[in-house]
């Protein structure tokens, strides 16, 4: 368990003056939250470098390292960290309260993914494997990820994921499967802090509203999945999702460029990670329009998902959708949608009370969620059409492959999607009109 | 219906799980379909050292039907060594592999002709080839 709790403190340590750095957050839970995402990322970026030295994930290596880059961090936020945004109110007591069932649902979250050691079939095969080799190599082992003994494991795979195992077993000394779990719950709340600093933010006397908008997103933070990559995806994607929509809003090419970074580290974490760079380019466009200043801003998305493409591409670490003949077999599937949309039609994603609710809801704040979280929708579209294209380009059996991973895919999106309703809708009842927001700057930041 | 629709109780009932029951059962999953690999598994870790190239012998003919499952979760847990496949996704045989180990092990299935086995139990063996 310390070597969890020693990854979820450093990342914090390092992440929170970052965060109060990219983003310019004053609210302390949405610092605790961005801290998680950025910290975790920073530390799975440092196990890269680390690797790169003979000796370098020796305990001691790991643990100076990750303070040094904190102090750093520290010192850089203290000296040149941008004026914040404005304070938010606090929330009435009785209002607090009312976040008592998010918290049982990450308590209870808490309690089922560290009750026994995480045994998904891809934390077998591909994301623990790789921590536990990489660990037990004391780096990551490139010989063994580029030869025969990966041709089962997706070894064009990114990587941090696994190296933040990695980080929690030289920390303990051994490799642990269970306490792990937590790291889950670690993230969710992280995403969690920020939707409910934004909600707070986009309308700042809801009263009780936004812990009861808290509360229905909180089930949607949480991954049943532990031990494969899909908890840090949703989280890195719904923080930087939350990020680029208030960058878009403010014209803030700082936010822009930090929500990028994010997306940048679901790059590192996911294959999905790089169409969400493209998905997340095409919504800043989408909604704040060609202003090259803020496309600037894309840029740390970019360089850190193409870090991660160079060794890929000199090990020639390829993905089995490239196998034979994808563009043909989009081609052919556009022109013969029936297998995939059969597929889609079978193995559903459950929950229609709450696709149900959202349906409603974006039908009832139609014209506010499509002038205000613009950025969101052609995210969580684009990212989705990606989905899609990708089932058409799958070497294998289109219905073995929508049973195995829609319902993972969907929830990428869902905790974006549900906050868009959700703002809207919370911004109704305050005030039955539309989210209030800071007013945009003059000129871009 | 958001806030209901997206509740997910599950995680409310862990409150009042049997965890060791949980941990037991949940634990078992991944070996369900081969009972007892998880004990030869451990002996195969006992008798091997690290860094040991082994090969993994076992009685199924094809590589999804039960290679797979057998290879993947051998090389988890036996930490330290590198597990050798001797079927590949296509169901083509690697003899190559057999040359490139230092322990052979087989779960299920008898010891290939010529090699001296080490541990011998009910549900397999190890064979340490001489270099």
């Amino acid at each position: 368990m310390s070597g969890t709790l020693v990854l979820i403190a450093l990342a914090l340590a390092i992440g929170a003056p970052l965060a109060r750095l990219a983003t310019r957050e004053s609210n302390g839970g949405a610092l605790l939250g961005f801290g998680l995402l950025f910290g975790s990322g920073a530390i799975g970026v440092l196990m890269f470098a680390l690797s790169l030295i003979p000796g370098g994930w020796s305990r001691t290596a790991i643990v100076t390292a990750a303070l040094v880059l904190a102090a750093l961090a520290w010192a850089a936020a203290i000296r040149l960290a941008p004026a914040p945004l404005p304070p938010l109110p606090p929330l009435p007591p009785h209002a607090r309260l009312l976040l008592a069932p998010a918290l049982l649902i990450l308590a209870g979250h808490a309690l089922y993914a560290t009750v026994a050691p995480a045994i998904e079939v891809d934390f077998l095969e591909n994301w623990g494997l790789k921590g536990r080799i990489f660990w037990s190599h004391g780096a990551i082992d490139w010989e063994w990820l580029a030869g025969e003994a990966m041709w089962q494991n997706h070894p064009d795979y990114p990587i941090l994921l696994p190296l933040l195992f990695a980080f929690v077993a030289t920390v303990e000394g051994s490799w642990e499967d269970r306490a792990i779990g937590l790291l889950y719950t670690a993230w969710a709340a992280g995403v969690l802090l920020v939707a409910a600093a934004e909600l707070r933010r986009s309308a700042p006397r809801s009263g009780v509203v936004v812990p009861v908008a808290v509360v229905s997103l909180a089930s949607l933070a949480v991954t049943p999945w532990i031990g494969i990559a899909d908890g840090l995806f949703l989280a890195l994607a719904g923080g930087a999702a939350l990020l680029l929509r208030r960058g878009t809003a403010n014209l803030d090419a700082r936010e822009i460029a930090a929500g990028s970074a994010l997306l940048g580290l679901a790059a590192w974490t996911k294959n999905e990670g790089m169409t969400l760079v493209v998905a997340g380019a095409i919504a800043v466009i989408a909604t704040a329009g060609w202003r090259p200043r803020l496309l600037a801003g894309l840029l740390p998305g970019i360089v850190l998902a193409g870090a991660w493409g160079v060794p890929r591409a000199l090990l020639g670490l390829e993905s089995d959708l490239a196998a034979g003949d994808p563009l043909g077999r989009v081609l052919e599937g556009i022109r013969s949608p029936g297998p995939l949309l059969a597929a889609l039609g079978t193995w559903t994603t459950g929950r229609p009370l709450l696709w149900g609710g959202l349906l409603l809801g974006a039908l009832v704040g139609a014209r506010e969620l499509l002038r205000r979280e613009r950025l969101l929708l052609v995210l969580c579209g684009t990212q989705l059409a990606f989905y899609l294209l990708a089932y058409l380009a799958t070497p294998h059996e289109i219905d073995w492959q929508v049973r195995w991973s829609w319902e993972r895919l969907v929830s990428h999106v869902r905790f974006p999607l549900a906050f868009a309703v959700v703002v809207v809708l919370t911004a109704i009842l305050v005030r039955g009109g539309g989210p209030e927001r800071e007013p945009a700057p003059e000129r871009e930041s | 219906m958001i806030t209901f629709g997206g509740l997910e109780l599950f995680y409310l009932r862990m409150f009042f799980a049997d965890r060791t029951e949980l941990r037991e059962r949940l634990a078992g999953l991944p070996y369900r379909k081969l009972p007892g690999y998880p004990e030869f598994l451990a002996a195969v870790m006992e008798q091997t050292r690290e860094g040991d190239v082994i090969v993994l012998l076992t009685p199924h003919a094809g590589f999804e039907e039960g290679y797979r499952y057998a290879h993947s979760r051998a090389a988890y847990v036996l930490e330290g060594r590198r597990v050798l496949a001797v079927l590949g996704p296509d169901d083509r045989r690697d003899p190559g592999a057999f040359d490139r180990a230092d322990v052979v092990v087989g779960w299920r299935v008898k010891p290939p002709p010529g090699i001296a086995v080490t541990w011998d139990g009910a549900d397999g063996f190890v064979a340490r080839r001489e270099r």
